[in-house]
């Protein structure tokens, strides 16, 4: 039986004690001597965002931060600015997100920024004004350009490619691609891109969609993937049709997942960066920031020498991107 | 009886509440907490409350979301054609966004009631539809950089509740009068109980059910205002986890996929349970791949209870008949 | 009814063949034989998982839970394998089990409490792919977590395995619908529930079979995929269960229940698949797609509807 007085009673009791914490909401239950960091990735579970996160880890026990490590389950937007909100509320002294898109979470990050919270982009940006920094693993021209520069390598001034990547809408992977193109048009004339194909980080069409280039292309000479997931599906592919000597299959993928196939020769070169020191360096801007360092071009930060910085658009770029082949693939863990 | 799960519902949440309170304390129970509700709550219930008006006629739609996007990027795109900064750029997105979502919903409600193919197929059909269409005008990109005085919908407050809250405050109120007060609503619930006895009792039932498609694309349009203005751009992905959480919200609520039954106060009490639940597993530090299946064991045992209150309720009014 | 299933698979076949011919001309290295086949190949989880789902959904019910069933059975793959490194025969076995059993578990809440078969497997999706992939995060830490399969190497009568998988899918499948009292039950349950079980056909048992039978197929399409990127992938096959949906209502099968067939499901799955994997050859933007598969749709059930009006014995499922 459902007792309309015991529930309107336990109603009132509730929103007494709303409006009784509502009061005391000044005194703080929060520590304020220890400083907390709140890292979002754009998605948890990624191998690539969990190395990210060790970095970061490492660095800020070191300095006695506290990280708070959260993200959304999908690479969904509306997710990220929900627990940005969240971390607002917490009071956390700085936020370091890799955003899923940057403009929507422009103004939850620039109301952030006006709680006082310093903001960190890494890994992707979101726009200027809404971030203090954007530690940036490498630049996106320069990634493009070398990439393209890679592309001649493997197949020469003359020839067809074309492309695998996530999905339509990842922002990041459109912007490379960007200069990719870019580069192609200025430098080699002579190579084509003969398509770009998306495939949402599932393994199946990866490995459904190589397959389906190499067959629909026989004058394809290589395949990039631009996406980690696809990276090693793609190199399966190759490897099950027995194309591993025509196709050169270029992937942007861990080292470790790529390593097999690197050594049997489905794979011929993997270009990453690794994203242990992307955390790291991310949190030492980090400890910079709160330390009130001015970040110049060419600064060290702990361990990290000769670090460019970009001062207009703030962006801190840490280095060059890595290339791993046969010769070298061994000596890289992430 | 047919309140006996609702009320169910609202003891669960009240024992929430104390329980998380208990718990975790002021964490828990603060005004941030409310914030936060605040601001997430009204997206996730005008697509919890679109799913209910046409499930009530029996009619799964798939394509809620499809259509709040849609509506979105149209009413997003007249806004950045007409440079203005005022006013009238902004009642232009907020209508442009409506008439999209009427007009999807009308597509909906026309290939459903006329051509007769089933809810879940033909939503299955449109929001295919919706989102090709989608993706290709924005290419994949986002459509950004809205007019302040729009994306003050979104992000602005009243009195210190944000305004999305009203929003939200007003439809349900609406949908309340709409569907629990009216002659319309009383009509949408007896076609959902049975629609040949409806059509027997002379209730035009393909205008009804077109009506209520109808309706839920009005909610859509209204989403796709308070979406947009709050993430200032909008995508044709945003809010893909919005559907499947929807669906949950609604069916934890008491509505029925069969149809003709289903109340505001309902799914209103299961969308905020469900916030409660994903709030006290997160202060708990709980993985959120965890708390995606925990909602999952949740909703299993709403169906299992819901399912066991019903078989009692026929059996007492049998025995009562006697 | 046989009628119009019979114009259906016709339909399709030709369809089908257009569509290829088609691509063929504006790409010739589309046309040839061993190509198609590989392809089917390839694709084999579309083709094992629809012609899996095809019983439940004639008997008039919905499989929201196939991703979640592939994804969980190939953690549990994966886990097992860590501990022991197994010969193929014994992962598909393993994943034969697991996958049945999880499929047992939704065939019991819907037959026992006479569930909405939707919502159930809905809250089952979310159960799966949520603590599954918690326990992959957490126990899982090797990327390549098996060995070298080389499944490609596994030829009999110069078939690679995957096409056997599927012909054995398809085989057991229809032996299933045509000779079996399980067959006849799941077409007379999903013509006419209250009849059905007035004249005895066995609700609960009936069932338990048919999301075992969806669970078997989820669990086989865990194992090839185990076999085949010697990996477990979190973010494989999402949004899988609507796809399948749209295949095998192409297929001719209808939401209400009570009609389907093998025939028009592999008929459907190889259209899908042509058209999907066509447009790489033929370089048509993805943005396409979607519209037109979505109109497609639309189109095909509104004939069914129109040519078989639903009569008047219809007890709602």
């Amino acid at each position: 039986m459902f007792n309309w007085k015991i529930y309107r009673g336990l109603v009132c009791v509730i929103i007494l004690s709303l409006a009784l914490t509502g009061c005391f909401e000044g005194i703080d239950m929060k520590d304020d001597s220890v400083i907390t960091i709140a890292m979002i990735p754009k998605i948890i579970d990624i191998p690539y965002f969990d190395t990210c996160a060790d970095g970061a880890t490492k660095v800020a026990s070191k300095y006695g931060y506290e990280l708070i490590y959260t993200g959304p389950t999908t690479a969904d937007a509306a997710s990220q600015v929900n627990i940005i909100q969240e971390m607002i509320y917490k009071k956390v002294d700085v936020i370091a997100i890799a955003p899923v898109d940057p403009e929507a979470v422009k103004p939850i990050l620039m109301q952030a920024r006006e709680a006082g919270i310093i903001v960190v982009t890494y890994d992707a940006d979101a726009s200027k004004d809404s971030r203090d920094v954007f530690v940036s693993q490498v630049s996106a021209e320069n990634l493009g350009r070398h990439i393209m520069d890679n592309v001649a390598n493997l197949i020469g001034e003359e020839g067809a490619f074309a492309i695998i990547t996530a999905s339509m809408t990842a922002d990041n992977q459109n912007t490379w691609i960007n200069w990719i193109e870019q580069q192609n048009e200025d430098v080699y004339p002579l190579i084509e891109l003969l398509t770009v194909i998306p495939t949402d980080e599932d393994q199946q069409k990866a490995y459904a969609n190589t397959r389906n280039l190499i067959n629909a292309y026989p004058e394809l000479d290589a395949i990039l993937a631009m996406s980690t997931e696809a990276g090693p599906a793609a190199a399966k592919a190759i490897e099950a049709m027995g194309e591993t000597e025509n196709v050169q299959l270029y992937c942007l993928s861990m080292p470790n997942a790529m390593r097999n196939y690197v050594k049997n020769g489905s794979a011929d070169l993997v270009t990453l960066w690794d994203p242990h020191r992307l955390g790291s360096l991310t949190m030492e801007i980090i400890h910079a920031l709160i330390e009130e360092q001015i970040l110049a071009d060419g600064s060290d930060y702990a361990d990290f020498e000769n670090i460019q910085y970009d001062e207009v658009d703030k962006i801190i770029i840490m280095g060059e991107p890595l290339d791993f082949d046969f010769s070298n693939i061994d000596d890289y863990d992430f | 009886m047919k309140k006996n799960y609702e009320n169910k519902l609202m003891m669960i949440l009240v024992g929430l509440i104390v329980f998380g309170t208990l718990l975790f304390g002021r964490s828990f129970l603060s005004l941030n907490t409310l914030m936060l509700f605040a601001n997430q709550l009204p997206e996730y219930g005008l697509i919890a409350m679109a799913l209910m008006v046409t499930l009530i006629v029996s009619g799964v739609n798939l394509s809620v979301v499809a259509m709040t996007t849609l509506s979105g990027i149209g009413g997003a795109i007249l806004m950045n054609a007409n440079n203005n900064i005022d006013i009238v750029t902004v009642i232009l997105g907020v209508s442009m966004m409506i008439i999209i979502g009427l007009l999807t919903g009308l597509i909906n409600g026309v290939v459903i009631s006329y051509l007769e193919v089933a809810p879940i197929i033909a939503t299955l059909g449109t929001m295919l539809f919706f989102q090709g269409l989608s993706l290709n005008i924005t290419k994949g990109g986002a459509i950004t950089a809205l007019n302040a005085e729009f994306t003050y919908l979104g992000s602005g407050s009243l009195l210190g509740i944000p305004i999305p809250i009203y929003i939200f405050a007003i439809v349900c109120i609406i949908i309340y009068w709409l569907l629990e007060k009216s002659e319309f609503g009383l009509k949408l619930y007896r076609i959902g109980k049975d629609p040949k006895a409806a059509k027997y009792s002379g209730i035009d039932v393909k205008k009804m059910t077109l009506l209520a498609y109808v309706l839920a694309g009005f909610i859509a349009g209204i989403a796709a205002i308070i979406m947009s203005s709050r993430y200032n751009s909008i995508r044709v992905d945003y809010g893909s986890s919005y559907l499947i959480y929807g669906i949950v919200i609604v069916s934890f609520g008491g509505v029925s996929l069969k149809g003709g039954k289903g109340s505001v106060r309902g799914v209103i009490t299961s969308l905020i349970i469900v916030s409660v639940v994903t709030r006290l597993l997160n202060l708990a530090s709980v993985d959120a791949n965890v708390i995606e299946g925990i909602i999952g064991l949740m909703l299993l045992l709403s169906l299992i209870i819901q399912h066991l209150i019903n078989k009692k309720s026929v059996v007492k009014t049998a025995a009562d008949n006697k | 009814m046989k009628n119009i299933l019979h114009k259906r698979e016709s339909y399709l076949l030709v369809v089908t063949l257009v569509l290829w011919g088609v691509i063929s001309i504006m790409n010739p290295n589309f046309a040839s034989p061993r190509f198609v086949m590989s392809l089917i190949g390839f694709n084999g989880v579309y083709f094992i998982c629809a012609l899996g789902i095809l019983p439940l959904m004639i008997k008039g019910e919905i499989d929201l839970s196939i991703g979640g069933m592939i994804t969980a059975t190939n953690v549990i793959i994966v886990l097992i394998n860590i501990k022991l490194q197994l010969p193929l025969i014994l992962i598909v076995a393993i994943g034969l089990l697991v996958g049945a059993l999880l499929g047992a578990v939704s065939g019991y809440i819907i037959g026992r409490f006479k569930l909405p078969s939707v919502i159930v497997t809905l809250a089952m999706m979310n159960i799966y792919y949520g603590f599954s992939k918690y326990i992959n995060r957490v126990m899982v830490h090797d990327d390549q977590a098996l060995p070298n399969y080389n499944f490609q190497d596994y030829k009999i009568f110069g078939f690679g395995i995957d096409i056997l998988f599927i012909v054995v899918m398809i085989v057991s499948l229809y032996y299933l619908m045509h000779y079996t009292s399980l067959g006849r039950s799941v077409y007379t349950i999903g013509g006419n529930k209250r009849l059905a079980e007035l004249i005895g056909f066995p609700y609960f048992s009936t069932t338990m079979k048919v999301h075992l039978i969806s669970g078997l197929s989820a669990g086989l399409v865990a194992a090839i995929s185990s076999v085949t990127f010697n990996n477990v992938n979190t973010t494989i096959h999402s949004g899988i269960e609507f796809e399948l949906l749209i295949i095998v209502i192409i297929g001719g099968v209808s939401i209400l229940g009570g009609s389907g067939s093998v025939l028009g499901t592999f008929l459907s799955c190889l259209f899908i698949i042509i058209l999907r994997n066509g447009l790489v050859f033929v370089r048509i933007p993805v943005f396409w797609h979607d519209m037109i598969i979505g109109v497609i749709i639309i189109l095909i059930v509104s004939y069914d509807m129109f040519r078989h009006r639903v009569n008047l014995n219809d007890w709602r499922p």
